[in-house]
């Protein structure tokens, strides 16, 4: 998939064009700020403040980039114990599954008595909302191997660890890939989340003080931030992929 | 890989299956895949397995690799009875199975590191097998990036690296289209004259069956079983114009006979 100067071009102006009707709009109806404050409203909140803006979307992204990472370790490693033993995968499987049913919002003031009001209650639920796609993807690329691949595999005598090293695991890398894509933006849902049920700090927090308050540009420069902070994720996700699977832009290219 | 002593040296390469049989359960009661096979390939010898789909072509295939275990009867491979994956064969199947991360020579490589052989004196060989099947310059692409074609060469070559005395082949060219294939088949023998494997190649090609080999093993379906096997008496090399040669038009009518194509 190309990106082509029009691409860019396109997409450019559309948001520009937005951004003009929304400013328009509220100078037209006068729309009071608390409602739907204009861009340029927005705007002049976050420059005038980006100290502010700054240090609480670091504290959010670090809760969602320690929660996201910690989600794929213990993805990964779900996966692999589910995959090797049957036993194992007959204890756990089903209780992930629960889990993950289990909608995190009612969870998280559960956390909060656990890990307290700091980060780690945050961290936590950036983790249990996001790992549950890397573990089921993850599954599904270790057993997704040609049988004749197995046969080979067989053939050499390769073992256990070969096979898994030289064949599962590198098979499996384009299907993490895809749900690491899908977790990183489920992190920011679970770090904000937590925000949002207690704590003092980060962006969710932000927008709570705002609501309070009726500062309603302070919520759009909040959500903004929030929407920047998920967008880096999965573009250092998206690098991630790029820099692993070298091989995976000749797939598309040949039939 | 297995050592021979001395004395079986004369077995080297060579393949004896004795009444043979396999049976499958399933939901309606055991089906039988093969029935009472019996045959033998000599060293070096080039031999096909031809027959409709279904006729346990590929079962016999994989009990001679020690991927399966026959029900009755029983393969010696080089004089040593087979009863579990022979690392002493070389592979090749309908779809060329490459490991699309890895490069073409580094998937030609697969067997030496997963058989722990050393692996410089092998790149020589890796290269000498890639120089022979004309795949030298994409040694350092992506399977991928290569044609179907290309990527069942470079299979056979991943299959032949380890040395094996073995290399069976299952429909290797049955995925590619006409004019690929009749390509593929020169290609095979050009390869196999250089390095003179004992072969055992199943196709349901009548055609490639005769014009690739010593001798040709008939089968019929349900249950399998051999219904002739049958001498190729042509020359080698086999050229274009082999095809002409009224012993190929013969011998391939004669087996279409066997196999009940009336039509021919």
């Amino acid at each position: 998939m190309g990106i082509s100067k029009t691409d860019i071009g396109t997409t450019t102006i559309s948001i520009i064009a937005t951004l003009a009707v929304w400013e328009l709009l509220t100078r037209i109806f006068h729309i009071p700020g608390f409602i739907l404050p204009a861009p340029s409203a927005i705007f002049i909140e976050a420059v005038t403040r980006y100290p502010l803006y700054l240090y609480h979307s670091w504290i959010t992204f670090y809760e969602m980039v320690v929660g996201f990472l910690l989600a794929a370790a213990v993805g990964v490693f779900l996966a692999v114990v589910i995959v090797y033993s049957r036993i194992i995968r007959n204890m756990i499987y089903p209780q992930i599954v629960v889990l993950q049913i289990v909608p995190k919002v009612a969870i998280a003031p559960l956390l909060l008595i656990w890990a307290g009001y700091g980060l780690t209650s945050k961290v936590l639920l950036a983790l249990l909302v996001s790992f549950f796609p890397i573990v089921v993807n993850m599954v599904t690329g270790l057993v997704a191997i040609e049988e004749e691949l197995l046969d080979l595999c067989r053939i050499l005598h390769s073992g256990r660890w070969q096979e898994f090293s030289k064949v599962r695991l590198p098979n499996a890398l384009p299907y993490l890939f895809s749900s690491l894509k899908v977790a990183s933006t489920l992190s920011v849902i679970g770090a904000v989340i937590g925000e949002f049920v207690g704590g003092n700090e980060g962006l969710g927090h932000l927008i709570i003080i705002a609501n309070t308050e009726l500062r309603t540009s302070m919520s759009f420069v909040s959500l903004f931030s929030l929407s920047i902070l998920g967008f880096l994720l999965y573009g250092l996700v998206i690098l991630a992929e790029r820099v692993c699977m070298p091989w995976e832009r000749w797939q598309s290219a040949s039939g | 890989m297995e050592t021979s002593a001395p004395g079986e040296e004369r077995h080297r390469g060579t393949i004896e299956v004795r009444s043979l049989s396999k049976v499958y359960p399933s939901q309606d009661g055991p089906v039988q895949a093969l029935s009472e096979v019996s045959f033998a390939v000599a060293d070096a010898e080039f031999v096909t397995i031809v027959g409709h789909s279904g006729c346990g072509k590929s079962t016999l295939l994989r009990i001679i690799a020690g991927l399966l275990l026959p029900s009755s009867g029983s393969v010696t491979v080089r004089g040593r009875g087979v009863s579990g994956p022979l690392s002493d064969v070389g592979m090749v199947f309908q779809r060329p199975v490459l490991l699309k991360w890895r490069t073409i020579f580094d998937n030609v490589m697969l067997p030496i590191e997963m058989l722990h052989l050393p692996r410089q004196e092998n790149r020589e060989r890796a290269l000498d097998l890639l120089k022979l099947a004309g795949l030298v310059d994409f040694r350092h692409h992506y399977p991928a990036q290569l044609s179907g074609g290309m990527q069942q060469r470079a299979a056979i070559c991943r299959a032949l690296i380890h040395d094996p005395s073995l290399l069976l082949m299952d429909e290797p060219f049955g995925a590619l289209d006409l004019m690929t294939r009749e390509e593929m088949n020169f290609e095979l023998l050009r390869i196999w004259s250089q390095r003179r494997k004992t072969t055992l190649l199943v196709t349901h090609s009548i055609s490639e069956a005769v014009f690739l080999a010593d001798r040709v093993i008939v089968m019929t379906p349900r249950p399998g079983m051999i219904a002739d096997i049958i001498d190729v008496k042509l020359p080698r090399p086999r050229m274009p114009e082999t095809k002409l040669d009224p012993r190929f038009t013969e011998c391939v009518r004669m087996i279409g006979r066997k196999i009940g194509l009336l039509y021919i």
